[in-house]
């Protein structure tokens, strides 16, 4: 019998959340026809819930509703205003009766209903209404039971209507590592499906290098391309299976918060309302599990700490009631939900008052007003001169933040002093796939996401301001601001485009910037996965997707391009700019660690012929190159550099395993300015020899 | 047993089955911790072979810009993106004689899994676990120097503190 109350314990909150969002929408309302539907809904519903009670045996709860329903009924007859007052009853009432199917549940203490009861009848008392035509307790009997028959004849009617008006099928109950399970099949047939395509672009590539002279070549690549196209229609039609049983709607965690909105509000004095935009979306059920939490708090702190008193909005020339507004979008693996308020904003000054007296902060420190609105993510931060019930306790959006971090999510505030609050977060959904644009920055490949790509355009010298700090072009009337994204990236100095190179335009919540790529490689639907943690300090990339040849890429996020480009200047700076040119991943860490504690920027290639590209286009301070390499080994690559006018003088540091006298022979052959082995350049040589050999050259030019 | 096995081969298998079936010696397991180590420049280091999930060649790991310095990059680990780390860049001021050549794949009690280069495919030995203990006692240190049975120092990794100390992997 528990597992039974159990389920009706989650058919009942689900159901008490629809009730309760007509009941605030009867609340004070015009008698209309969108009104009469409401009471119809809210009818329903607590006739289910009695219904459903008093079949399980829960007698005092089914009594409960029925005392709910006599007031809602004289409520929907007009024979009573269903006022603020009253639906707070209600409300309570309802909540308790939930409250006591949960216990039921747990087998736990239940909740005493005395009180409620009491208030409840009690305001029928209040406003006596004429004898409803069922059997409703009279005052003298306050605590009665309904008739039996009554709630037998009403149960069956339950029986008959499943509680949310959906049909058993749709409530199938799955194990959630199943799903996970059958997610991760999805995924692979996916990456399958991804390489069908490739082959057969090989094939075709084949082809025409054979000059297509094989007909049996080309029927095999029309059947490659079919069954790659049957594939896309199967993983399609999984995927759309596995969302419907992966996912809830947003609205399932949303829903409720009007009600908390609306008892916040009153209980502090205010008028505030929630508008919700977007709930119909279909989230994962862990994340939109995880996502309750700090949604709940950031409502309520926009009510607490956002939304005016009604006299403060009048003065202000705003409506004296807060719009708190939710908002919800998918593009491919990301979700942003954003909670806005039209409340009076941060306080920059009062943030920053608290921020120094936390000592987070001297007196006399300069800070962006961005950079003073991140003080609200500390622990234990608050610039709320008392505690209330709701907040002023400095414990929070800490929280909010950590739990968004948990699901490898990203939360941002922005604010106008006077208008409003801001907070986006971005969280990564593992269901479907995203459109991205494979870009190659010399010998790096990164992904950025299609839907922020306004344009892709040709670079022409002609139609660049160089200045001396920035880079812009005119695009569509706009003067936009011009970054090398391998600048950006710190994988390059900045990169002056030439005529053919490609320049995207990128778009991120109303913001453009044209970013500087080598070349656009390609397009592809791809699953991205969030990163590990410690990866990206920076926040730059909404995560990693697997090509079709099995290596990762990495996606950049929109917001990060346009942010850290509108910041970005394209002069070079006073740091010493040196290159490290190793085709070990490890070496090029170790070097790029002590460089980098040295003061250096450090730029790095993996091979002799990637180090001389980027020589052709940069000037450094000093080249560390490794002697064994694949392509172009580093004494080929110190003869190359030596041979040219523009590098002839620049300091190169070769590094090799062991030095012997052959090694140092051909070091000394190539004019290289120093030889260490690898254990010496750990042990804090190597910067010593890149700043004995810079400052060797320093003396010369002088 | 076949015959197409000469006298020889015979006598190795029939030992080694005889290995097989005989019951484990617990006290012998019990009283032995050990460690897969490999070298890192001139000293070497260790860890707890149960922390050890795998051994990888360092290939397809791949760079991911604007990570903290000790950081390689990543790499797919049975279906899971997980960092590959340089243990030279996370213990600062250690050498390396030469490049690394692969990755070991480490877990942390906690769950969270990581690799970490180092010069060499990592051997097996071991160490007397009440040497760990003393060492460890009280010692909250991303690693320990002992004495391995072979009589040569060694250091053992807490691969929990490296990797708490290092959260953050260095400064980006």
């Amino acid at each position: 019998m528990r597992e039974i109350v159990k389920d009706f314990s989650t058919e009942a909150r689900a159901l008490h959340g629809k009730i309760t969002l007509d009941l605030l929408a009867v609340e004070d309302g015009e008698h209309d026809a969108r009104m009469a539907a409401a009471y119809e809904r809210v009818a329903r519903g607590l006739h289910t819930l009695k219904g459903t009670a008093a079949t399980l045996g829960l007698q005092d709860e089914s009594n409960l509703v029925h005392r709910v329903e006599d007031v809602v009924l004289e409520g929907r007859d007009g024979q009573r205003a269903l006022g603020t007052d009253l639906l707070g009853v209600v409300l309570e009432a309802l909540d308790q009766f939930t409250a006591r199917v949960d216990a039921h549940a747990a087998d736990e203490v239940l909740v005493a209903l005395d009180d409620v009861l009491a208030r409840l009848v009690g305001s029928e008392a209040s406003e006596p209404s004429p004898p409803a035509a069922s059997a409703a307790p009279t005052d003298e009997q306050p605590l009665a039971v309904a008739p039996l028959e009554e709630a037998t004849q009403e149960a069956s009617a339950a029986e008959r209507e499943p509680a949310s008006g959906q049909s058993l099928e749709q409530e199938w109950r799955v194990d959630a590592s199943k799903v996970r399970s059958f997610s991760a099949d999805v995924e692979r047939l996916r990456q399958v499906r991804l390489r069908l395509v490739e082959r057969h672009r090989e094939i075709v590539s084949v082809q025409q290098q054979l000059h297509a002279s094989s007909g049996t070549l080309s029927a095999a690549g029309q059947a490659l391309r079919r069954d790659a196209e049957d594939i896309a229609a199967i993983v399609e039609g999984l995927e759309d299976t596995l969302t419907a049983l992966a996912t809830l709607p947003l609205r399932t965690i949303v829903e409720p918060m009007h009600r908390s909105v609306r008892d916040l509000a009153r209980n502090t004095g205010k008028r505030a309302r929630l508008r919700i935009v977007g709930d119909e979306l279909r989230i994962d059920r862990v994340v939109l599990d995880a996502l309750r939490g700090p949604l709940v708090h950031l409502i309520r702190n926009a009510v607490d700490h956002g939304i005016e008193a009604p006299e403060v909005r009048d003065g202000r020339g705003k409506d004296g009631e807060g719009l708190i507004v939710l908002r919800a979008e998918l593009q491919g693996n990301a979700l942003f939900v954003e909670v806005a308020d039209d409340g009076e904003g941060l306080r920059l000054d009062k943030i920053r008052r608290r921020a120094v007296e936390l000592g987070l902060l001297g007196r006399d420190d300069d800070m962006s007003p961005n950079q003073l609105q991140q003080f609200i993510f500390k622990p234990g931060f608050s610039t709320a001169e008392s505690i209330t019930s709701t907040s002023g306790r400095g414990v929070g959006l800490d929280v909010v933040q950590d739990e968004v971090g948990a699901l490898k999510g990203v939360i941002e505030v922005q604010s106008t002093a006077g208008k409003g609050t801001r907070f986006l977060l971005t969280l990564p959904v593992a269901l479907g796939g995203t459109s991205v644009l494979i870009a190659r920055l010399g010998e790096h490949r990164l992904g950025i996401p299609t839907t922020s790509v306004e344009s892709v355009v040709r670079a022409r010298r002609s139609e660049l301001t160089i200045g001396r700090n920035r880079m812009r072009m005119e695009y569509q009337d706009e003067a936009l601001t011009v970054v090398d994204l391998g600048d950006l990236m710190g994988l390059r100095q900045p990169l002056v485009p030439k005529d053919g190179h490609h320049i995207l335009v990128i778009a991120a919540r109303g913001e453009r910037t044209a970013l500087v790529v080598d070349e656009v490689i390609a397009d592809a639907d791809l699953v991205i996965h969030p990163l590990p943690d410690g990866l990206d300090p920076h926040q730059a990339y909404q995560g990693a997707a697997t090509l079709a040849d099995g290596q990762h890429l990495l996606v950049l996020r929109p917001r990060f391009m346009v942010q850290s480009s509108t910041r970005r200047q394209t002069a070079v700076s006073g740091t010493r700019q040196v290159l490290v040119v190793d085709d070990s991943i490890s070496a090029r860490a170790l070097h790029r660690t002590v460089l980098e504690a040295g003061g250096f920027s450090v730029h790095t290639a993996s091979g002799g012929l990637a180090a001389l590209q980027q020589l052709d286009v940069t000037a450094y301070d000093a080249v560390i190159s490794d002697i064994h390499m694949d392509d172009l080994d580093g004494l080929t690559l110190t003869a190359r550099i030596r041979d040219k006018k523009e590098t002839r003088h620049l300091p190169v540091i070769l590094v090799t395993g062991n030095v012997d006298d052959d090694v140092r022979l051909a070091a000394t052959n190539v004019r290289a300015d120093a030889l260490l082995s690898k254990s010496e350049c750990a042990a804090g040589n190597l910067l010593a020899a890149v700043q004995k050999a810079i400052s060797r050259k320093a003396s010369s030019d002088g | 047993m076949s015959d197409d096995f000469d006298d020889v081969s015979r006598a190795v298998l029939r030992a080694r089955a005889d290995r097989l079936r005989a019951t484990p010696d617990e006290d012998a397991s019990d009283s032995t911790y050990w460690v897969a180590a490999f070298g890192l420049g001139d000293e070497r280091f260790s860890v707890s072979l149960p922390e050890m999930l795998a051994v990888l060649p360092l290939t397809a790991v791949t760079p991911v810009p604007l990570a903290p310095n000790a950081v390689l990059g990543m790499l797919r680990f049975q279906g899971a993106l997980i960092p590959a780390l340089s243990l030279a860049s996370m213990l600062v001021g250690r050498a390396v004689r030469r490049d690394p050549v692969a990755l070991v794949i480490v877990s942390s009690t906690s769950g969270r899994v990581v690799a970490l280069d180092c010069e060499q495919i990592p051997g097996v030995i071991g160490i007397d676990p009440s040497r760990v203990a003393i060492a460890r006692d009280g010692v909250s240190e991303p690693f320990v120097e002992l004495t391995a049975e072979d009589g040569e120092p060694i250091n053992l990794l807490d691969v929990d503190v490296l990797l708490t100390e290092g959260a953050a992997f260095g400064s980006g």
